[in-house]
């Protein structure tokens, strides 16, 4: 078992951004549920807990963030690696790219909290009394390059016509529209970890941005999130399977945001 | 102080492939989300680090801030004047008091010392360096902090939380129709390239605007930042202070009566 499979489910990185993402409003009888992306979290807003960890995926994942990326999602799982997928443009040609380290990148943090003891082992039920995770943290860092510049990335590009590259974006702009945070009637979740999906898109006209970690099953961000996902898949895959599931989770994301599509966000 | 560049756009660029460059904020009745690593650093193809140790730096100076008894605050930031911070925290049995914190030392300089390390460039970190404490945490702090009235004070609470839930983009209508009103005033647009920007806080939202226009909601937020900062210094300003929150009640109310 590794440090962060250890660990982890002591320490929730990401619960104080869940938390102030005003997720814990009182949920009323007639709730909806929160189908919406959330505004990003800055350094200085408090919300940004962790900047060395966010620095390293945006290194990592630089080449998704040149110009010609129309559109993004970083995915953060709690104890599998971080990826990447994007859809590129270059000269009316779409490419869709995914990076994924090998590694996965929150090893750093929890290893550097583990070491300076803002992690500890319980041993039995003493929840008191935690120890250093020594052991762990030696396996850790035998298992880890020193530098997270050194660690493997797994990179997949492949072409997408433009059409379904188009609504692949039309898609992603018309849920990233909507962002905003959790409005009064709308039911309260407690995330306290799990899965956080970062989303992005550009249409020249201006940049969007949008997190959740949370996505009610049927709604627009899971179908936004299962056309990200498809798109990782098609390139991994690269074959009529792979594309016929693009097409339906497309198709989805297409139905769910049809009746908000052009619409200014609701208040 | 805001230095301002006009810039006449050519009519085909905007007519054919409205290309104008629309910043992540606007002249929208809202705030905007802020920006963060994970948007899009299209003309620098560096990641943004400058800005994040920059926030670094402010977040360290000003961890006061940060305390679990802050209940809103607003940063104001500006090239020439620096940041500072004001807001409300209230105590364990209900008092709230108005702070202000304002930076004496540019905290910027942090930052570049970082980018001139970097970029290996030894001469200038250390002549960085020699301008500012060895730590950010040694920066010294200009502080104002003082009672304010339950009443009063709730009401900014009230006015900072709405503003903050309806922190939002701007639609593409919106901005297609901005890009319209350029071209009716034969595509001059003001660039600015000095400002001062706005960041509000309260339960976890965050929200900015910068160099609001005129009238707007954002506009009379910051208005009220400003009066807080003001009133916190001298309590002869509490009528400005009242009078700045009257006027964005007002300018809200028919949208809360939705």
């Amino acid at each position: 078992m590794t440090l962060t499979e250890h660990i982890q489910p002591l320490l929730d990185k990401r619960l104080p951004a869940a938390l102030v993402a005003g997720m814990l409003i009182a949920s009323g009888a007639s709730a909806r549920e929160v189908d919406h992306l959330l505004p990003e979290n800055s350094i200085i807003g408090g919300s940004f807990d962790i900047p060395e960890y966010d620095n390293k995926l945006r290194v990592v994942f630089d080449e998704a963030y040149a110009g010609g990326v129309k559109l993004r999602m970083v995915d953060l799982p709690s104890f599998e690696t971080e990826s990447v997928t994007a859809l590129k443009e270059d000269k009316g040609a779409y490419r869709i790219l995914t990076l994924e380290p090998e590694k996965q990148l929150w090893t750093y943090e929890a290893l550097a909290m583990a070491k300076a003891g803002q992690i500890k082992k319980v041993a039995g039920n003493d929840f008191e009394h935690g120890v250093r995770p020594d052991k762990e943290i030696a396996e850790t860092e035998a298992a880890l390059p020193a530098d997270f510049h050194d660690v493997k990335i797994k990179r997949c590009e492949i072409a997408i016509d433009e059409a379904r590259a188009e609504r692949l974006i039309a898609g992603w702009k018309a849920v990233l529209l909507e962002t905003k945070y959790t409005q009064p009637g709308e039911e309260g979740v407690i995330v306290t970890d799990g899965v956080q999906d970062h989303f992005y898109v550009s249409d020249g006209l201006s940049d969007l941005a949008g997190w959740t970690a949370y996505a009610p099953e049927g709604g627009k961000v899971a179908a936004l999130d299962g056309a990200a996902v498809a798109m990782f898949d098609y390139c991994a895959k690269h074959n009529a399977a792979a594309l016929k599931k693009l097409d339906s989770t497309l198709a989805d994301l297409e139905t769910r945001i049809a009746p908000a599509a052009g619409k200014a966000p609701s208040k | 102080m805001t230095f301002a560049k006009h810039i006449r756009l050519l009519p085909s660029l905007v007519a054919g492939a409205l290309l104008i460059a629309v910043p992540a904020w606007g002249d929208g009745d809202h705030l905007y989300p802020e920006t963060t690593l994970f948007m899009a650093a299209h003309l620098d193809r560096k990641p943004p680090r400058l800005d994040a140790d920059y926030d670094i730096a402010v977040a360290t100076v000003f961890r006061d801030v940060f305390a679990d008894d802050t209940v809103l605050y607003a940063d104001v930031d500006n090239p020439l004047g620096g940041i500072r911070f004001v807001g409300l925290k209230k105590n364990k049995e209900d008092a709230w008091r108005l702070f202000s914190l304002r930076e004496k030392i540019r905290l910027l300089r942090y930052a570049e010392i970082a980018e001139a390390e970097r970029d290996g460039d030894v001469q200038r970190a250390r002549d960085y360096s020699a301008e500012v404490p060895p730590k950010p945490e040694d920066v010294p702090v200009e502080r104002c902090e003082r009672p304010l009235d339950t009443v009063m004070a709730q009401r900014i609470a009230t006015l900072w939380d709405t503003m903050l839930r309806g922190t939002r983009n701007s639609t593409r209508e919106e901005v297609l129709a901005e890009n319209k009103k350029i071209m009716a005033n034969g595509g001059l647009v003001t660039v600015l390239v000095d400002g001062t920007a706005y960041h509000f806080y309260t339960g976890g939202m965050e929200g900015q605007t910068y160099n609001p226009a005129k009238g707007t909601a954002p506009d009379l937020l910051s208005k009220i930042a400003d009066a807080m900062s003001d009133a916190c210094a001298d309590s002869k300003s509490l009528p400005t202070l009242r009078a700045r929150v009257t006027a964005l009640e007002k300018h809200l109310a028919p949208e809360s009566a939705k």
